[in-house]
C-alpha cells in the first residue's frame, strides 16, 4: 500500500470528526470505515443509527463524534430519517445532510421494507450499510448479507447444508429496480474511492445509498489485518466497487487483480473447511452480470436526464 | 475527547461528557520509531479509534485510547510501528 497523504487528500490531521473512547472491538473494520464517513460527511449532519454494532460505537450516555446521532430501531429507522429531511427541508436547512446506517442485518432484513419504503418515496437521505456478512452485534448469526455456505453462529457446517440452499441477497439489485438516483459499493481500504463517491453522492437530491463491506472480527482473523482482510474482499473480486445511477447505469469503478479466493479465506475461521466452489461460481456469475450491464450502450437521451 | 456542537444536539452540557478510557484493554502498545517514520498519515486514517496524533514530525499512538488492534502496525508503509507487549508503565 503506498499511499501518501496528499494523494489521500486527508490533511489536515487534526481535522477529526469522530475520537476514541467507544466501546467497539479492537480493529472493528467498520468503524474505520465510519470515521471516513463523517470526514466526508462533515460535521452538519444527522446520523439515524438503526440497532447494530454501531450502538457500541455511539455509547449511550455520552458521544464520541461532533454530529447529531439518534439511536432507532431497525421498523421505524429509515422513516425516521426521511421524516428529519422533511423537516429540514421545510424550515429551508439544505445545508445539512441526513444519514442513516444499517447493518446488514437491518438493511437486508428486517428493516428492507422501510428501506424500500424511503426508496420509493425518493426521501433526501444517504444510506450507509455496513455490510459485516451477519448479524454481527448479537454474536454472528446469518443474515440476508452472509455469502453462501460459510460458517455462522447460526449455520451448520457447510457439508450437511443442501448446496443450492441460498445465496446471498443482492441489496444493490433490489434498490436498483426502485430506480433511485444513486447507488455505490465501496470498501474501507479504498478510502480515495469512498471519499469520491459519497462526495458525488451527496450531489444527489434524493435517496442514495453507498454499500461497503467492512471486516468484522466475528469472522475469526487476527485483529492486525482488518484493514487487509477488507482490501482483499475486493481484490479477489467478492465485493466490486461499482455504482449505479437511475437505477440502470452501471459503471465499474476499480479492476481488482483478482487473487485466488484463497488469499481472503484462510485469514479467516468462518471459511474453515469450507467447499469454495459455489462461491467462487457465485462470484464469476455477479462479475460476469456487472460487465454485462456496465458495457450496456446508452442512447443519447438517457444519458441526458440520468 | 470533549465537544461544544455547534448545531443543536441531544445534549444540553456536551462538554461533561464521560468517555470510556478503552486503553485499559491493550495487550499490546504500537511503538513508533520515529526515524523510520515518514510522516505519510497512513496509521491515523485506519486506525479505528482515532487514537493516532500528529506530533510534528512524526506520529505516535494515543495510549488513553488505543486498544492495541495493531492495525496501524499492519498499514505502516514503512514499517515504523512495532507491536510491543503491554507492562503498564
Ligand atoms: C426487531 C429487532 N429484532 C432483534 C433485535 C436485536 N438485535 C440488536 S442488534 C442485532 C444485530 C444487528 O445486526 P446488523 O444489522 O447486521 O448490524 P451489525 O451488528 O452486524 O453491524 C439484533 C438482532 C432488535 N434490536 N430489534
Ligand atoms: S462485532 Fe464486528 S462489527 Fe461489531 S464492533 Fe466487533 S468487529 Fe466491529
Ligand atoms: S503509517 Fe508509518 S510511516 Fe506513515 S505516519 Fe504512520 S508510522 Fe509514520
Ligand atoms: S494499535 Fe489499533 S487502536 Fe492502537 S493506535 Fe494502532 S490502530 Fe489505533
Amino acid at each position: 500500500m503506498r499511499l501518501t497523504a496528499s494523494e489521500l487528500g486527508i490533511r489536515p490531521f487534526s481535522n477529526d470528526r469522530y475520537f476514541g473512547g467507544h466501546g467497539a472491538c479492537p480493529g472493528c473494520g467498520a468503524v474505520s470505515m465510519l470515521r471516513q464517513v463523517m470526514q466526508t460527511v462533515g460535521p452538519k449532519a444527522y446520523y439515524f443509527i438503526l440497532a447494530s454494532c454501531a450502538g457500541s460505537y455511539f455509547p449511550g450516555e455520552f458521544t464520541v463524534c461532533d454530529s447529531s446521532i439518534i439511536f432507532t430501531v431497525y421498523a421505524a429507522g429509515f422513516a425516521e430519517a426521511e421524516g428529519m429531511s422533511q423537516a429540514l427541508e421545510l424550515r429551508g436547512r439544505t445545508d445539512e445532510t441526513v444519514v442513516a446506517y444499517s447493518g446488514d442485518g437491518g438493511a437486508f432484513d428486517i428493516g428492507l421494507g422501510g428501506l424500500s419504503g424511503i426508496a420509493e418515496r425518493n426521501a433526501n437521505v444517504l444510506v450507509i450499510v455496513n455490510d459485516n456478512q451477519g448479524y454481527q452485534n448479537t454474536g454472528g448469526q446469518q443474515s440476508g448479507g452472509t455469502p453462501r455456505g460459510i460458517i455462522t453462529k447460526s449455520t451448520q457446517p457447510f457439508h450437511q447444508v443442501p448446496a443450492a440452499a441460498r445465496n446471498r441477497k443482492d441489496l444493490l439489485e433490489l434498490l436498483a429496480a426502485h430506480r433511485v438516483p444513486y447507488l455505490a459499493t465501496a470498501s474501507a481500504a479504498f478510502p480515495r474511492d469512498l471519499d469520491a463517491k459519497l462526495r458525488k453522492a451527496l450531489t444527489y437530491k434524493g435517496f442514495k445509498l453507498v454499500h461497503v463491506v467492512t471486516a468484522c472480527l466475528n469472522w475469526g482473523f487476527e485483529s492486525r489485518l482488518a484493514i487487509r482482510v477488507a482490501r482483499l474482499a475486493v481484490e479477489t473480486g467478492v465485493h466490486p466497487l461499482y455504482e449505479i445511477e437511475g437505477g440502470r447505469r452501471y459503471r465499474l469503478s476499480y479492476e481488482p487483480t483478482f487473487a485466488p479466493l484463497e488469499d481472503f479465506t484462510r485469514l479467516q475461521r468462518r471459511f474453515q473447511g469450507v467447499d469454495l466452489a459455489l462461491l467462487k461460481q457465485d462470484i464469476a456469475e455477479r462479475w460476469e452480470d456487472l460487465r454485462y450491464k456496465a458495457a450496456r450502450a446508452w442512447p443519447a437521451s438517457a444519458r441526458q436526464s440520468a | 475527547m470533549r465537544f461544544r456542537s455547534p448545531f443543536e444536539g441531544a445534549w444540553a452540557d456536551p462538554d461533561s461528557m464521560l468517555v470510556v478510557r478503552t486503553g485499559d484493554w491493550r495487550l499490546e502498545r504500537p511503538v513508533v520509531r520515529e526515524a523510520r517514520c515518514s510522516h505519510c498519515g497512513v496509521c491515523w486514517l485506519w486506525c479505528p479509534n482515532n487514537c493516532i496524533r500528529d506530533l510534528g514530525t512524526h506520529f505516535s499512538a494515543d495510549l488513553t485510547y488505543c486498544k492495541g488492534c495493531g492495525v496501524c502496525a499492519r498499514v505502516c508503509p514503512a514499517a515504523a510501528i512495532v507491536m510491543r507487549e503491554e507492562d503498564g508503565a
